[in-house]
């Protein structure tokens, strides 16, 4: 459980997941977390299964896991590593709603451990086997129906982009019969010829000439939240038109702002998702 | 997959005599095993200084071989056989006439396999491999515990907490929730 400490990256490299962004993150933000390696870094998984694939199409039942990322990365994914925390049974499948609701046992856990819990290490010789065990939840895994089920962001029509926000580009497709997102083209490097013409004629037929979208910050999600918040309460339904969450792309704030931590891992979070980050999701 | 959790699962299980040890000086009598399933418990021992707990008590119990010159615990054989049971998707009622076979007519007389489904569950509940049934409501608006414990309704949708089958009451929605904090302290109380 403290193999992190001792294989941390001598070069520079990023080799192991303690050498990303987001552990260090961590370590600049709480030194005193960090300086004991003891304290748990978890992750956490979920996702929708269906266990009667065969027999019913519309089950989905969904299975909370955490990951340990204290342990070898070898051993973070392996079945008797995992833990399972919450088996949300569902013949239907699970509302956003309902969600935070379900998960709140898991969330009061981490609440309680974030404080520190008494463990007992019996691997140190007797008499100093006593420690403070805390607890830190890293990021959520899942796929992007599930990341907007979880953070409660807008993962569904023109601005469906978590990481630009307000500012997604996108428009109603005729032909396609869907919106389309057209503005990858901004997270290029200035300089790139695909931004300009003539190359750009082969993508919406305009030059690209903007830079990447600002960092959304963790105010900036509580404000957006908040607003669709006084909205609802007015008696308004969520997400009808003029909703402020159709513009800003927040709807909620999830369960995990519960958590003392996470309004700082979420500071960190709204950067360009290129590389690996706090609270950004991993999509499978 | 099945004949290779099988096969992880006999690894885990032998006693703790077949293991090679390096430091036991400060390790309890018999206070080894593993208990494979949920992964976390390997070979625990709890030092005669630190403060036991009941449930470490329960586990050393366990942790006794089966029958005098037993090749497993009383605890790993029986995780054994409830796993092997489960994964075949075998009714609790062949378990239950299983055990109360294996204990009765096929073991030596002193064994200590638990005699019953039941007493199975109720060895590992002990030992903490245990978890928390919580009933929600059934369209997800609460759960019913702390402050609604008692009721019998949602207070904010009024969907009733259990429907009725036959003369017997049953919970519209049980959400299964395994408890964190012991199973990650339990990780540095083992080897």
């Amino acid at each position: 459980m403290t193999w992190h400490a001792r294989n941390k990256s001598t070069d520079g490299k990023i080799c192991h997941v303690p050498d990303s962004k987001a552990w260090q993150h961590i370590d600049n933000t709480w030194p005193d977390f960090a300086i004991k390696p003891r304290n748990v870094r978890l992750g956490l998984a979920t996702d929708g299964v269906n266990p009667f694939g065969d027999k019913n199409n519309a089950w989905s039942t969904w299975p909370v896991l955490l990951l340990i990322y204290n342990l070898p990365p070898w051993l973070v994914t392996k079945k008797f590593f995992m833990l399972l925390l919450i088996i949300i049974p569902r013949p239907e499948s699970v509302k956003s709603a309902n969600f935070d609701v379900l998960i709140s046992p898991l969330i009061e856990e981490l609440q309680e451990l974030w404080e520190g819990v008494r463990g007992l290490d019996i691997l140190q010789p007797i008499g100093r086997r006593q420690f403070l065990m805390r607890a830190i939840l890293m990021w959520t895994i899942h796929d992007f129906p599930g990341y907007g089920l979880i953070s409660r962001c807008q993962h569904q029509g023109y601005k469906a982009c978590p990481p630009c926000g307000s500012g997604t580009t996108s428009q109603w497709s005729k032909e396609l019969g869907k919106v389309v997102f057209e503005g990858n083209r901004r997270w290029l490097n200035r300089n790139r010829p695909y931004r300009i013409h003539p190359i750009a004629q082969h993508f919406n037929g305009h030059e690209e000439l903007r830079g990447r979208p600002d960092i959304i910050t963790a105010v900036e999600v509580k404000r957006q939240a908040h607003a669709t918040k006084k909205w609802v309460a007015v008696g308004n339904v969520l997400g009808a038109k003029g909703c402020p969450s159709r513009s800003s792309g927040m709807k909620r704030l999830c369960a995990f702002w519960g958590l003392p931590y996470w309004e700082v891992s979420m500071n960190y979070s709204a950067h360009p998702p290129q590389l690996c980050y706090m609270f950004r999701p991993v999509e499978f | 997959m099945v004949q290779n959790a099988i096969k992880i699962m006999e690894e885990l299980v032998t006693l703790p005599e077949s293991m090679p040890d390096q430091n036991n000086h400060d390790r309890g009598q018999g206070g080894v095993d593993n208990d494979m399933g949920l992964g976390e418990t390997r070979a625990p021992s709890i030092a005669s200084d630190d403060d036991i707990s009941t449930e470490a008590n329960y586990l050393r119990e366990a942790c006794q071989p089966l029958y005098n010159g037993a090749r497993c615990t009383k605890l790993a054989s029986t995780l054994l056989l409830m796993n092997v049971c489960i994964v075949h998707g075998i009714s609790n009622k062949f378990m239950d006439e299983l055990l109360a076979l294996l204990h009765k007519h096929l073991l030596p007389k002193d064994n200590l396999l638990p005699p019953s489904m039941y007493a199975a569950k109720s060895l590992t509940r002990k030992v903490g491999l245990d978890y928390k049934h919580i009933h929600a409501c059934v369209n997800g608006c609460i759960l019913f515990r702390k402050q609604y414990e008692t009721l019998e309704a949602c207070p904010k949708c009024g969907a009733t907490r259990y429907k009725k089958f036959g003369t017997s009451l049953v919970p519209q929605k049980v959400l299964q929730h395994f408890p964190l904090i012991p199973r990650l302290l339990r990780m540095y109380r083992t080897r």
